[in-house]
């Protein structure tokens, strides 16, 4: 699977050392695994959240189980590994929304977002001042594809060949898609 | 820089995170900012489950611990209800979270997205997992199994073709679309009902092989497809019949000088009262 030079600058520095996690995981080593469940588990749970709203939690821990499960079959890097267990919790998201045969609903106006930011949030982006919590919520309001596309290449760190295979669209689909919900987000920032 | 206007070549910038400045990037790098405490708080029940299903507790193996599909539709799956099947493994999983925690914090050890420094693959005391412990048996090989149902699907799809998800059992048991007739040579040869005779050919494997070797083609001299007009001839039914002489032609033509005539499987088709 292709890197993207540019996502890897913005993923951590450490991604030769997170495949070999995932390597190291693969034949039961622990400590390994945990290092990969805590990168990749907030952006799986970011991205969920999307898709499932306030269920992300329970349907992220299917996803585990089911990575857990199957992570012997895994073949790549870290990157690959990425795009792997996200179309895993995709899948497991999908699954769920069948089941409840209801979509989340973006009802949370600009307006109300705006009130939304906490005391963390304000620290963890002072560069913005957008919190984290209120930026997810704005994604979350796009239409669904482009909220997808923009969370898998900004959230999840995926190049848009990666997500593409993840969402089954071709990467210029993925671009597309993206670059109209930047649009939008900028329209409703301005 | 207007928030407005946004060329693609900026966009890409700003999904790939090498764009700052602008309100929209400042919000995309917002999103994607340090992973946060709460949001592993289900870290001591993956983790549980891990140790399970690589360490020990046969008792929670994934084949054990999934509902089956039709229960999966009524409840949802989740790791609380599996860990309470295994005790032994969620106190194991609670005893080294437990004693990671003393070690490992989250906002210090850059184990979380955008963080500088992540652990390191290396045994630890609290790693008490050897390499290679997981109890699940080795990738599944092609076999034979000499059930009925392979055998009848074997003998339909050679004399009367058959459509594609039909042959689904085939495939998977042959290990693969291009292996089907091979190992359906090799599942009737050892048939009961074989033909008297040569008869599989001499040379023929009685055996499926367990382990089939990487990238070999075997046999080398057995077609690897069936015509697709053998398998699903269309059209009108004088089309269907020219089809069918065509194919049957090519079916000969492919055919071993060793294989029994059609019509003995047909015959044997017809003497079997569950066919």
């Amino acid at each position: 699977m292709r890197v993207d030079r540019k996502v890897a600058q913005r993923t951590p520095p450490d991604e030769a050392e997170l495949s070999a996690c995932v390597r190291a995981a693969q034949q039961g080593d622990e400590t390994a695994f945990r290092t990969v469940y805590r990168d990749l588990q907030p952006r799986l749970l970011r991205y969920l959240r999307a898709l499932v709203a306030e269920d992300a939690e329970d349907v992220a821990s299917e996803a585990w189980l089911q990575i857990v499960r199957d992570l012997p079959s895994f073949r790549g890097e870290y990157d690959g590994f990425r795009g792997w267990a996200t179309t895993i919790a995709r899948n497991r998201a999908l699954d769920h929304v069948r089941r409840r045969r209801r979509r989340p609903q973006a009802e949370t106006t600009l307006d109300e977002l705006t009130e939304v930011a906490g005391e963390h949030d304000t620290e963890l982006s002072a560069l913005s001042g957008l919190g984290t919590e209120r930026a997810l919520k704005m994604i979350m309001r796009l239409p669904r594809d482009q909220a997808e596309a923009v969370l898998l290449r900004v959230v999840i760190g995926l190049d848009a060949k990666t997500a593409g295979q993840v969402l089954g669209k071709r990467a210029g689909a993925v671009r597309t898609a993206a670059y109209r919900g930047l649009k939008k987000l900028a329209a409703e920032i301005e | 820089m207007s928030a407005k206007r946004i060329s693609r070549r900026t966009a890409e910038q700003m999904l790939r995170g090498s764009s700052a400045g602008h309100p929209v990037a400042d919000l995309l790098n917002s999103a994607a900012a340090h992973g946060r405490e709460e949001e592993l708080s289900g870290e001591t029940e993956v983790m549980a489950a891990f140790q399970a299903a690589f360490v020990d507790a046969p008792a929670l193996s994934t084949a054990s611990a999934l509902p089956a599909p039709a229960e999966r539709n009524r409840e949802k799956p989740s790791l609380r209800s599996l860990l309470a099947k295994a005790p032994t493994a969620l106190i194991a999983g609670t005893a080294l979270a437990v004693t990671a925690v003393g070690g490992v914090a989250i906002a210090a050890n850059g184990g979380v997205p955008g963080q500088k420094k992540a652990e390191k693959p290396k045994a630890s005391p609290t790693s008490v997992s050897p390499p290679f412990t997981r109890k699940y048996a080795p990738p599944p090989s092609p076999a034979p199994v000499a059930t009925p149902s392979n055998a009848d699907l074997c003998r339909k799809y050679i004399a009367q073709g058959m459509k594609d998800e039909n042959i689904a059992p085939l495939v998977k048991a042959a290990g693969g679309r291009k292996k089907v007739i091979a190992f359906c040579v090799t599942l009737l040869g050892a048939d009961k009902n074989k033909p008297a005779g040569q008869w599989p050919p001499p040379g023929w494997p009685t055996d499926w092989p367990t382990t089939w070797p990487k990238g070999k083609e075997w046999p080398t001299e057995w077609p690897k497809e069936l015509p697709k007009e053998w398998l699903q001839p269309h059209g009108s039914p004088q089309d269907r019949k020219k089809a069918e002489g065509e194919a049957s032609a090519e079916r000969q033509s492919f055919w071993p000088q060793e294989w029994p005539e059609l019509e003995f499987w047909q015959q044997q088709d017809e003497d079997r009262p569950n066919n």
